[in-house]
């Protein structure tokens, strides 16, 4: 099985040049529907289900592999080998901003431009960083995590990889939106917010964008300072919008400021 | 609240905490239940918050990371445990229910209901700590290097670990389901078992070494530990047994065996060889003389010893290692002995094994054979056979002994003329208790001894 074929890729648009939008802690692909197809006309647009999420093939999931991002980079950089694509723009939200940084630093050919939506590179406080939290806020996650589990039994595992010829289909998928199985959900957990990626953040070198929200529960103020500070090219745009992900609660100013970004530089 | 009273309802008078969170986030209404929950004033509608700011910091990470983009996604959540937080810090659990109201995919508002659960909570946490047990559990098992096996009380098998896989030969897939006792019992023991399963559902725990099979029909050495498995009624249901494998232990104990025999019939055999050394000399000398000659032999005996003993022998010339094993006991040009044979140089690995033999028979020569009297000969000779390919063919003839006793029990001695010498030769011998004395013959491929 390809890595196109475990997390479960979709490509739409057409164009010369690739977007590929990686979704964050929590949920899954469906995350980007509000903002993915604004960039169909002008690229070839590419989700994908980090593996564990989604439609992924959650059997391959390998807690070795995915104790670190480093299994999510191996992916990514293994799908767009696959798909034979270079200087790609890379989306990632939340901890997939980390993981399309650790890709361009990693394999500089395959991705030219990123934006990261609400990156932190590191959640837990230290010394002078404030990351927001501290470590014990952040294993009490893994408790709420424990006997929260969104509606999922393991017999509903087939209808969530989705059986296709089934007129329900549609709506088992709207309901099966961010049903992890707890025991991925409880490591990727572990994965994304103990980690501390500031010294990978700082090596990245292609132009960035870093959109934040004005109000972030998950990303204080302090992380977006400590960001300018050190990250050699990005540039930074605080939306006024609120929580962290709008991308899908607020769609327009977030597909917006997207598009400016991606625009083809033109020379004045 | 006003068009809610207006209708009847007052929201204040509901048991449980409600709230109303707008597009951006903050708090828009509270009901006085959940205000007192958080202690705070009842005409303050908690306006000034944020709705995540009433959650614990983990229930925030949890709020954004996943409840909101289901608000967002599908318009509702249900049955949530989270913590909320009052502004001293102290927090208590609720269930929560959320719903959005989405226009065009847009949050307008978003209303949540919560549930006091600090009972439920207790009983949640330990269901946690139950499940993260059990986990534990299972890793542990998994990951045990002795083999465990859970049966229930029709001795079907319910678990398997890997290393009963590994020690059994069957996979997970083929011992559950199966019986324990047609796959692992031998039919010797098929007996015993019962009896065993009977002290067991007493709650006894049986460890003893046993004998088990394996897939392919080998048995098994193992140590094993049974102990039953009680029901909530602690009824007995089952048991569970844990096997090491002891086949190493055993090889070993009986090589130790093997060795402690050794040892003792080589230091009996030495003692008589010493006894026999001092009598043969008090025949020839005398005062100071026997001294020195005594010496001499015992000298020699040890010397030859090492270079039996010693795995690192060095090629030596049959003839040479002939004579050092009769050295202890006579002078080389003894007539008592001949030695003849053409030069035949010997390989390390065979040396301590013919050298071992020879001296093996000298000293049974010695002690109850021809070299035991006076008149007593042993002619040791060998000769080159080229027919088909040549052979070593060793003879030792004694003659004018005492009278020849067959001897009723074959021990260490008959293992180092015998069977030993015949697997390091790749030879065969012989032996033959004739009346006018002990034969014993040896013949092996030479190319093997030469090497």
């Amino acid at each position: 099985m390809t890595a196109v074929e475990h997390c479960a890729v979709k490509i739409t648009g057409s164009g010369e040049k690739t977007i590929v939008f990686l979704h964050g802690y929590g949920c899954d692909s469906g995350m980007w529907c509000k903002v993915a197809p604004a960039f169909e006309n002008d690229f070839r647009v590419i989700t994908y289900d980090l593996m564990g999420y989604g439609k992924s093939a959650t059997e391959h999931y390998d807690p070795v592999r995915y104790a670190s991002l480093d299994g999510h980079v191996d992916d990514l950089v293994a799908i767009l080998d696959e798909l034979r694509l270079k200087d790609v723009i890379a989306v990632g939200h939340s901890v997939s901003a980390m993981t399309i940084g650790l890709a361009a630093k990693r394999r500089p050919d395959l991705i030219d431009r990123l934006v990261m939506i609400c990156p932190s590179p590191s959640y837990a406080n230290d010394g002078d960083y404030v990351g927001g939290f501290e470590k014990q806020d952040l294993l009490g996650l893994l408790d709420i995590l424990d006997v929260n589990y969104l509606g999922w039994a393991r017999d509903m595992a087939p209808l969530i990889m989705g059986v296709p010829d089934r007129p329900a289909l549609g709506e088992e998928l709207t309901e099966s939106f961010c049903q992890t199985d707890p025991d991925i959900a409880r490591h990727f957990a572990k994965v994304t917010f103990l980690f501390d990626h500031r010294e990978d953040v700082k090596m990245i070198t292609q132009p960035t964008l870093v959109l934040q929200c004005r109000d972030d529960a998950l990303v204080p103020p302090t992380v977006w300072t400590w960001l300018m500070d050190n990250m050699q090219n990005a540039d930074h745009v605080i939306l006024d919008a609120t929580g962290h992900c709008p991308h899908v609660s607020y769609p327009e100013a977030t597909t917006e400021a997207l598009v400016e970004f991606v625009r083809p530089r033109v020379v004045s | 609240m006003t068009e809610a009273i207006a209708f009847g309802i007052d929201p204040d008078l509901w048991p449980c905490g409600l709230v109303v969170m707008n597009e951006t986030g903050q708090i828009e209404l509270t009901n006085a239940t959940l205000r007192e929950w958080l202690g705070i004033d009842p005409s303050d509608q908690c306006q000034s918050l944020r709705f995540v700011d009433v959650l614990s910091r983990a229930g925030r990470i949890y709020f954004e990371t996943h409840l909101r983009p289901l608000l967002l996604m599908n318009g509702h959540f249900a049955e949530i445990s989270i913590d909320i937080e009052r502004s001293d810090g102290t927090r208590f659990g609720v269930f929560m229910n959320g719903r959005a109201t989405l226009i065009n995919g847009r949050m307008i508002n978003a209303h949540f209901c919560v549930f006091k659960n600090e009972q439920r909570r207790s009983f949640e946490r330990e269901l946690v700590a139950k499940r993260r047990e059990s986990d534990e559990f299972r890793s542990l098992v998994r990951s045990s290097p002795q083999a465990i096996v859970s049966v229930d009380r029709d001795l079907i098998i319910h678990a398997w670990n890997p290393a009963a896989e590994d020690l059994f030969g069957y996979t997970e897939a083929e011992a559950i389901g199966e019986r324990f006792d047609s796959l692992l019992v031998t039919p010797e023991d098929q007996e015993t078992m019962a009896d065993d399963l009977l002290h067991i559902a007493t709650g006894e725990t049986l460890r003893s070494e046993a004998v088990q099979l394996h897939k392919d029909g080998r048995l098994l050495h193992v140590e094993k530990s049974i102990a039953a498995i009680n029901d909530k009624t602690q009824e007995y249901s089952g048991f569970v047994a844990i096997f090491s494998d002891i086949s190493a232990r055993k090889a070993s104990e009986a090589k130790i065996q093997v060795l402690l025999e050794e040892i003792n019939h080589r230091s009996k055999n030495l003692l008589s060889v010493v006894q026999v050394i001092a009598r043969q000399t008090w025949r020839l000398y005398k005062g100071a003389d026997f001294f020195s000659a005594f010496n001499n032999r015992i000298a020699s005996l040890t010397s030859n010893q090492d270079m039996l003993i010693s795995s690192k022998g060095s090629n030596v010339d049959l003839e040479s290692l002939a004579h050092a094993q009769f050295a202890h006991l006579i002078d080389p040009e003894d007539p008592q002995v001949v030695i003849s044979g053409p030069a035949v140089h010997l390989s390390k690995s065979v040396t301590q094994a013919i050298g071992m033999a020879i001296f093996e028979l000298v000293t049974n020569a010695a002690k109850y054979g021809a070299l035991s009297k006076e008149a007593g000969a042993v002619t040791l000779s060998w000769k080159i056979n080229d027919m088909p390919s040549p052979m070593l063919e060793m003879s030792w003839i004694e003659t004018d002994g005492p009278p020849v006793i067959v001897p009723t029990r074959k021990g260490f001695g008959y293992q180092v003329t015998g069977p030993l010498l015949e697997g390091v030769t790749s030879g065969q011998t012989s032996r033959e208790y004739a009346t006018e004395g002990f034969r014993w013959t040896l013949k092996a491929p030479l190319d093997r001894l030469t090497q």
